[in-house]
């Protein structure tokens, strides 16, 4: 067997941070068992001075460590106040205490205040600082460093930093081997030697050392290694002289260079020539725990552990070497596999036995996992070769090791030693990588890749995450406990601010863990929370989860009447209808439903109603059934005197809706009026048996209008007489004409509401704005012009109108238009546009003014006044243009200008100004065509704008003599529109324009076959340059054509 | 005696289709069928001439003295010889491809569902595979995987089907197959599976989730599994070098050159 063979990606050695681990552990051992009775036995004062301050110093140190400034700082005030004299170590204490929160700015910029950077005390503090940088995981910032201080002591170093130069050294060698620059950490090694140091202190060193130097030999040639081996050899004869736990760890050094050399035997050999002592060692320390529960992490510094598994690997590597060359026997093979055995007894032990020893009698030391691979391995090497073993591994041991090793991680992260825990776990969890504690364990590794400093560990962070929830969100066995720490990853997420991290992982919980029991409250939870926060969207995708993937779960009523609640305000009366269905559906799966299914019932027929006319015969029924329910079996749905009582408001509502629904059925014609009948008697009974009920005011209202339309004068006014005399306070009896007006008007009864209307204005009735507003605007669609005038004019008068006044006054100036009184309809509209600027009314209002002054225009004899009121028109309309914001709204807009100017050009050929005509016939042509070469035509909403532009302007171009254009319209008209109704009249056009064109030399264009479909291509690539509307230059735009023209004029 | 009516009426009937059957089985030479024995879940044994009847989900078995239908769900393991021309097949796969195609498309049609198709199936996937055929190697897969048991499929067989679908760039399906493994799959297969989507990711330029779905979750979770851990160091390395994090990458390169230093990725590197 060769060095290399052994020192392969099975070495035992490979692993330095786990040693170092054990070496921290026995460090901090040491501490505790020196300074705590010393502390308690003697006391502070009894102590010297640099004893005590020695002391406290390091108590300092393992606060700082432990990441308790705070604690620390009040220490280091008690010695501050002691000893003054020790400040300059102090100091290094307090930036101490900075670097472990991290603030190296700080510390850096109180290092540069220092007069000297040369003195020892400011060396210290860079030292300090380097360390810093290597705890947080800042290599190259630490290598500067500690690189330039060793620069500046070559030799041994001054006493006054003796403790910070061997401590820096020793981190450095140990940084150094991390990043696998072992040449140079063996120098930090040397370096650290030079300082003065207890002889506890130099074994440790110098047995670090001398792995190390085992390492650097593997990786030379066979014939390059003898230095190093001189180098250890020596170590380990001085190390042998005191057995302690390094005594143990030089043996296994020793062991290990002599399989390096090839002397496998030789390795045994020392082995078992020290066993016994190795043994006592191992004895000494499980009595020591045994002792001490406080202790019992000392059975990890076991160097038994470490030399069992050495010797598993040695047999378990020549026994492969021996199959692999074919020339092994058998019995030889087995025999270092698997021990030997004489008469049914184990006499020696083989490979197997040694890995299972070091698995199980050491749960707790790094050795136990890599034993258990390789006890794995030697099993798989049997089985092939035929031989069956059936080692027994106590379930209870297993146990055991499994949670000792997961413990270990644990300690580390509790140290927050967060690199370290996560290699830790990383190596348990590829050794158990499926159980309860590996899923606690894998959620730790999350947070010690967010905790560490390291960079990219986010990266990390997600990637177990990630594993977490997809490997066990489905897994039975481990669902409930891989969703439970994913929700702790998302509430510390949330106790540290990191916000995008926390809907990550809630995101990963939601797609990934549809079974856990928390899953559809959760949902339910962030669905609430978004839609108070008002964001239906996002609610509803939490809604529809619930929906889809918890039926039958607690939450799943409550999220399906969530989502009616947003298809309703959404007004999908169809969705929420389907989603009230199932609702009702679930509810009556349920023993006691309860209120709540009469209010999904309610809900449904509500719903209908809402669809309109075409469903209020659904609706009708609807209501009719639950009227049905709760008058005969309304017991069954009330578990309390709150559900009874909710129910009756429903009974009253439904008999109120389902006469609302019967009074507005319209067929069959012949059972109309008898639906009628049966609403008022529905509506009678409603009033007599709720009196009280907040529907019964209403129902006499209700009852007033449909007997009004029954033609019951007499006991439709007995039922506003009733409504007066029985609720006088309510708003149905202060305004009984205008609800009888308002329900003819819901019934279809317009000329009979209007009627009603008028007679408000008439009477003394308290009408609020906006009631007579609704008069007005029902007054003015029915033509009554003056009386809806008026009505805007009481409004107006009015001290309480406030927030009406702006509407009120476009209506007024719309009345006036329409009546004709275009003068009065300007000045109230100018007035509107000046008092209110930002009305939401001044689009229409402007464009109401441009249309009127467009009709005065028209009539206008006197020239001058006439351009002025086109002038004004077209710049009405620049104002609304100036508000739009689509293409489709601009488009209309130009239509709009270019019919004003084709008016104009009527007004002006009337007049007899045959040249004003012609120019703003030209300026309307213009204006079509801008709409034609300058907007989009592959948006289907612009269609209609391009239809009206091809066909209101190719006539005035052919009365301009511009036949190639029109030509040019016709064609590319016939290719878009092949089948409008127009399609046959621009044929015609197509055809004359074709003559004339040819007849001044234009030739080549071809019209399109009838009913011939042809995808057009977009504007954008017929034109050049400047298709779009937004890049038209402002000269070309068709509202400052217009204006330039008015600018000529003036 | 209504019942004992009826009851004698069922028997007519199935005696009637007992002698339907007879002649119909008899009658006809049956194609895909092979001797074999059935052991059904309980442990009863039934040997004979088996054919797998795909549109009822069941086997048939002729024995000398009778034939009977056992459902697949019934069936605890079926044990057929192998066929003759299977291990010569398989052999030439590896240095003739072409020229083995023809004998395993008719072992992968005779033993369909007996134990060999999906053997032969795996070997004529690579087969189609190494003949830039890898629209057939789909559909071969597919069809012998179609009723298999789940525990029937091989981590060998799936890969070479993920690999005919990448190749097929039939993305959706393979995520979904992959996906589906990787939730409930045994380790090995999740490591293949978990490298085999981040391929999907990689090869659409996402190369943060494909580390973090894929190539770093196996190469740091899933060290045990060998086979597939260098492809996996190897590609993490190139999709941090892709990201730009160079540090990573060289950390994967080192990793990957200790762990394998004759793997054919590191010779490449080298």
């Amino acid at each position: 067997m060769t060095g290399k063979s052994f020192c392969g990606k099975n070495s035992f050695m490979t692993d330095r941070n786990a040693f170092f681990r054990q070496s921290m552990k026995y460090y901090i051992w040491i501490i505790l068992l020196m300074a705590c009775p010393v502390g308690l036995v003697i006391g502070q004062d009894a102590l010297p001075k640099e004893e005590w301050v020695q002391q406290e110093l390091k108590y300092v140190e393992e606060l700082q460590n432990l990441r308790m400034p705070d604690y620390a700082d009040k220490i280091m005030a008690n010695i501050k106040s002691k000893y003054p004299d020790v400040a300059a170590r102090m100091k290094v204490m307090e930036l101490q205490g900075l670097l472990a929160m991290g603030k190296f700015d700080k510390v850096l910029e109180v290092i540069k205040k220092e007069p000297d950077q040369k003195n020892e005390a400011t060396w210290a503090m860079k030292l300090a600082l380097g360390d810093g940088y290597y705890a947080w995981g800042k290599y190259k910032e630490a290598k500067e460093i500690y690189d330039s201080f060793f620069a500046a002591y070559p030799g041994v170093p001054p006493q006054a930093i003796n403790d910070f130069y061997l401590d820096s050294a020793h981190k450095y060698a140990q940084m150094l081997m991390r990043m696998g620059e072992n040449e140079a950490a063996l120098q930090a090694y040397n370096n650290a030697l030079k300082a003065q140091m207890e002889r506890y202190k130099r074994r440790q060193l110098q047995i670090e050392r001398a792995e190390l130097m085992v390492n650097l030999a593997e990786a030379r040639p066979e014939n390059q290694r003898q230095e190093y081996y001189t180098e250890i050899e020596k170590i380990c004869t001085e190390i042998f002289w005191v057995q302690d736990i390094w005594f143990g760890k030089a043996i296994v050094i020793m062991a290990h260079v002599k399989v390096m050399k090839g002397d496998v035997a030789g390795a045994m050999k020392l082995v078992d020539g020290y066993w016994s002592q190795l043994k006592d060692i191992d004895n000494q320390l499980k009595e020591q725990a045994k002792a001490d529960d406080d202790a019992a992490g000392l059975v990890e510094l076991s160097p038994v552990a470490e030399c069992r598994y050495l010797v598993g690997v040695i047999m378990e590597n020549e026994a492969n070497r021996l199959i692999a060359s074919g020339k092994g026997e058998r019995s030889q093979i087995i025999k270092l596999l698997v021990g030997e055995q004489k008469e049914g007894k184990q006499v020696s032990s083989g490979a197997l036995q040694h890995f299972l020893n070091a698995f199980v009698q050491y749960p707790d030391t790094q050795w136990a996992p890599a034993a258990a691979e390789h006890f794995k391995t030697v099993k798989d090497t049997l089985a092939k070769a035929g031989i069956k073993v059936n080692p027994k591994i106590p379930a209870d041991a297993m146990a055991k090791v499994r949670a000792g090793q997961f413990q270990q991680g644990q300690t580390l992260f509790n140290r927050q030693e967060y690199d370290k825990a996560a290699e830790t776990y990383i190596s348990v969890l590829n050794l158990f990588p499926e159980g309860m504690d590996s899923i606690s364990a894998l959620s730790r590794l999350v947070e010690c890749y967010v905790k560490s400093q390291e960079e990219g560990a986010k990266i990390y962070a997600d990637m177990v995450e990630g594993y977490l929830a997809e490997r066990f969100g489905k897994n039975k066995t481990y669902m409930l406990e891989a969703g439970n720490q994913i929700l702790r990853l998302a509430v510390l997420y949330d106790e540290e601010k990191m916000t995008e991290r926390k809907d990550a992982v809630y995101n990963l919980f939601f797609a990934h863990f549809p079974g856990h029991p928390k899953a559809a409250g959760m949902l339910m939870q962030f669905g609430n929370q978004k839609f108070s926060e008002g964001k239906t969207d996002e609610a509803m995708s939490y809604y529809t989860r619930i929906e889809q993937e918890h039926v039958g779960a607690p939450v799943y009523a409550s999220a399906l009447s969530r989502i009616a609640d947003i298809l309703e305000k959404a007004k999908d009366y169809v969705g929420e209808i389907k989603i009230l269905s199932k609702l009702v559906k679930n509810l009556e799966a349920q023993h006691e439903p309860g209120h709540a299914l009469i209010k999904a019932k309610w809900r449904i027929a509500y719903a209908y109603k809402q669809l309109g006319d075409k469903y209020i015969a659904v609706a009708a029924n609807k209501f009719s059934e639950l009227c049905k329910i709760l008058s005969t079996e309304g017991a069954k749905y009330e578990k309390s005197a709150e559900e009874k009582e909710a129910n009756t408001k429903i009974l009253a509502g439904a008999m109120f809706y389902k006469a609302y629904c019967f009074s507005r059925v319209t067929q069959p014609e012949d059972k109309v009026k008898a639906y009628k009948t049966h609403a008022a008697s529905v509506l009678e009974e409603l009033v007599a048996k709720f009196p009280d009920s907040q529907f019964a005011p209403a129902a006499l209202g209700q009852l007033g209008t449909i007997l009004t339309v029954l033609e019951k004068p007499d006991d439709a006014r007995n039922a506003l007489v009733r409504l007066k005399q029985k609720y006088p306070k309510s708003p149905e009896a202060m305004n009984s004409t205008f609800i009888l007006a308002g329900n003819l008007l819901n019934m279809g009864r317009k000329q009979e509401a209007v009627k009603l209307f008028k007679e408000m204005f008439e009477g003394e009735g308290t009408y609020s704005p906006g009631q007579i507003l609704t008069a007005g605007k029902e007054l003015l669609n029915a033509g009554e012009y003056d009386t809806a005038a008026e009505a805007f004019e009481r409004i107006l008068a009015s001290k309480e109108s406030g927030a009406w006044q702006e509407k009120a006054m476009l209506m007024k100036g719309e009345a006036l238009f329409k009546k004709g009184n275009l003068e009065e309809a300007i000045k109230v509209l100018t007035d509107l546009q000046g008092k209110f600027p930002k009305s939401s009314g001044i689009v229409e209002a402007s464009e109401l003014l441009s249309e009127a002054y467009a009709e005065l225009g028209s009539k206008e004899q006197n020239e001058d006044k006439r351009l002025d009121l086109f002038n004004n028109s077209i710049l009405a309309m620049k104002a609304v243009r100036q508000r739009t914001t689509t293409l489709p709204e601009r488009a209309n807009l130009d239509l709009k200008v270019a019919r004003i100017l084709l008016r104009r050009s009527n007004a002006e050929r009337d007049a007899g100004k045959a040249d004003r005509a012609a120019e703003a016939l030209a300026q309307s042509a213009m204006t079509y065509q801008s709409i034609i070469l300058f907007s989009d035509a592959a948006q289907p909403e612009m269609k209609p704008y391009f239809e009206a532009a091809y066909y209101e302007g190719t006539p005035l171009l052919m009365e301009l003599d511009k036949w190639e254009d029109a030509l040019e319209n016709c064609v590319q008209y016939l290719k878009m529109f092949p089948e409008h109704q127009h399609a046959s009249e621009i044929r015609v056009w197509y055809n004359k324009a074709k003559t004339r064109a040819s007849a001044t030399g234009v030739e080549g264009v071809i019209a399109p076959a009838e009913g011939a479909k042809e995808e057009i291509a977009p504007v954008a690539d017929v034109i050049e340059t400047n298709s779009s509307i937004e890049s038209v230059p402002a000269e070309l735009s068709p509202t400052n054509v217009s204006v330039e023209s008015t600018g000529e004029q003036q | 005696m209504k019942n004992i009516h009826i009851s004698s009426v069922r028997i007519r009937r199935k005696m009637i289709m007992g002698v339907f059957m007879f002649l119909i089985m008899g009658s006809v030479t049956v194609f895909g069928a092979v001797q074999g024995t059935i052991t059904k879940i309980g442990g009863d044994k039934i040997s004979g001439e088996i054919r797998w009847q795909g549109s009822t989900k069941e086997y048939v078995v002729v024995t000398d003295r009778f034939t009977v239908q056992v459902a697949l769900k019934d069936v605890a393991e079926i044990k057929v010889n192998e066929p003759p021309k299977l291990r010569d097949a398989v052999n030439r796969v590896k240095t003739q491809p072409q020229s083995a195609i023809a004998d395993l498309e008719e072992i992968v049609n005779s033993y369909s569902m007996l134990q060999w198709d999906l053997v032969a199936g795996r070997w004529l996937a690579e087969a189609y595979m190494k003949t830039k055929q890898a629209p057939k190697a789909v559909a071969v897969c597919d069809k012998v995987m179609m009723d298999a048991k789940p525990t029937d499929i091989t981590g060998d067989m799936s890969k070479i089907y993920w690999d005919a679908l990448f190749e097929c760039k039939l993305y959706d399906k393979l995520r979904a197959d992959l996906t589906k493994r990787v939730e409930a799959g045994d380790r090995e297969t999740v490591a293949i599976a978990q490298v085999k989507r981040a391929d999907i990711d990689m090869a659409n330029g996402n190369y943060e989730k494909a580390l973090i779905d894929g190539y770093l979750r196996t190469v740091t979770l899933f060290k045990t599994e060998k086979s597939i851990r260098p492809e996996a160091i190897y590609k993490a390395m190139k999709c941090f070098e892709a990201l730009g994090q160079q540090s990573h990458a060289a950390k994967m390169k080192k990793i990957l050159l200790a762990e394998f230093p004759e793997h054919p990725y590191s010779k490449e590197m080298k």
